[in-house]
């Protein structure tokens, strides 16, 4: 039930906007709670991997006095990876396109990730 | 993740350890037991002679030398249930703090594989109630599982110091050694 609803919210992120090419819910242990992500991409190993760079991100943050961790950014030749809390337990992963208009993506971001700590 | 106590259990069995590994040690307490202060003068003395050693004992080898003393007397306990183990993770743990490299553990349990054959040759020959070889290899088993459990600690720490500086919890560490896994 929870999953469904996790899915319908990225769902709905992944369709409001052309940008956004997939996303997922990670737990903060690196397992995957909900993942609209292409086919050829292993749920596993993103959920993992995501949750270790906004681990290290905020240990990072901290250490280097930046406050509490907002999101962590991945820039890539292809596009971007943007990982940002969900609630306390739960990450939000966005794959988005090099072509990413960014301040309408952390909106998007901002929003599901609010609807997924709701339902968490 | 397989939990400790499965491990233990599966390291006895594959190892082959069983009642018949605690008599044997047992029955070797009495005949080996005065050979032991002997055998931990000589690895002292590998230890105080080596540069990379020497710092690590500098100024406490009589206190350290009856600590290890002890340890080797309670290889003949005849009791290796849970009191037994944990002490080991103790040595372990107590290693780890005081910082001395894993190497020193193999290093040391390489000494003692090396002497206990000649040894038990030595005190056990002419005794019938024992089978040398066999309490041989009752020994050795069990100084293998004093290393597994010793170097579990050893493990535990490096997890614990990474958790530490990345913010990654045991288990997200964990899932990302998985994924290497098949």
């Amino acid at each position: 039930m929870r999953e469904q609803m996790l899915k319908s919210i990225l769902s709905d992120l992944n369709g409001a906007s052309a940008d956004i090419e997939a996303s997922a819910v990670i737990s903060s242990d690196g397992l995957t709670m909900a993942a609209i992500l292409p086919q050829d991409v292993d749920e596993d190993r993103v959920g993992a991997m995501a949750a270790a760079m906004l681990s290290l991100g905020e240990r990072t943050a901290r250490e280097l006095s930046r406050g509490d961790l907002d999101q962590v950014m991945v820039k890539g030749e292809n596009g971007y990876i943007l990982m940002s809390h969900a609630g306390e337990d739960a990450v939000l992963t966005i794959i988005a396109r090099k072509e990413s208009k960014l301040g309408l993506i952390f909106l998007d971001a901002k929003r599901a990730a609010k609807a997924i700590a709701d339902i968490l | 993740m397989i939990d400790a106590a499965e491990e233990l259990r599966c390291f006895r069995h594959v190892g082959g350890m069983d009642a018949s590994d605690t008599d044997c040690l047992s029955n070797l307490a009495e005949l080996i037991t005065p050979a032991l202060p002997k055998l931990t003068n000589d690895f002292y003395d590998q230890l105080i002679n080596d540069p990379l050693t020497e710092p690590h004992v500098r100024g406490r080898v009589e206190a350290l030398k009856q600590t290890h003393q002890g340890w080797l007397e309670s290889l003949f306990c005849g009791d290796y249930g849970e009191a037994f183990m944990e002490r080991q993770r103790h040595i372990g743990r107590v290693h780890v703090l005081a910082g001395i490299p894993p190497l020193f553990v193999a290093a040391s349990m390489s000494f003692l594989r090396a002497q206990f054959p000649r040894l038990v040759a030595e005190h056990c020959a002419g005794d019938d109630r024992l089978d040398c070889s066999t309490c041989l290899a009752s020994l050795l088993r069990l100084l293998d599982l004093c290393q597994y459990l010793i170097d579990r600690a050893y493990e535990e720490h490096r997890l614990d110091l990474l958790s530490q500086a990345t913010g990654m919890s045991r288990k997200l560490i964990e899932n990302l050694v998985m994924l290497n896994k098949g």
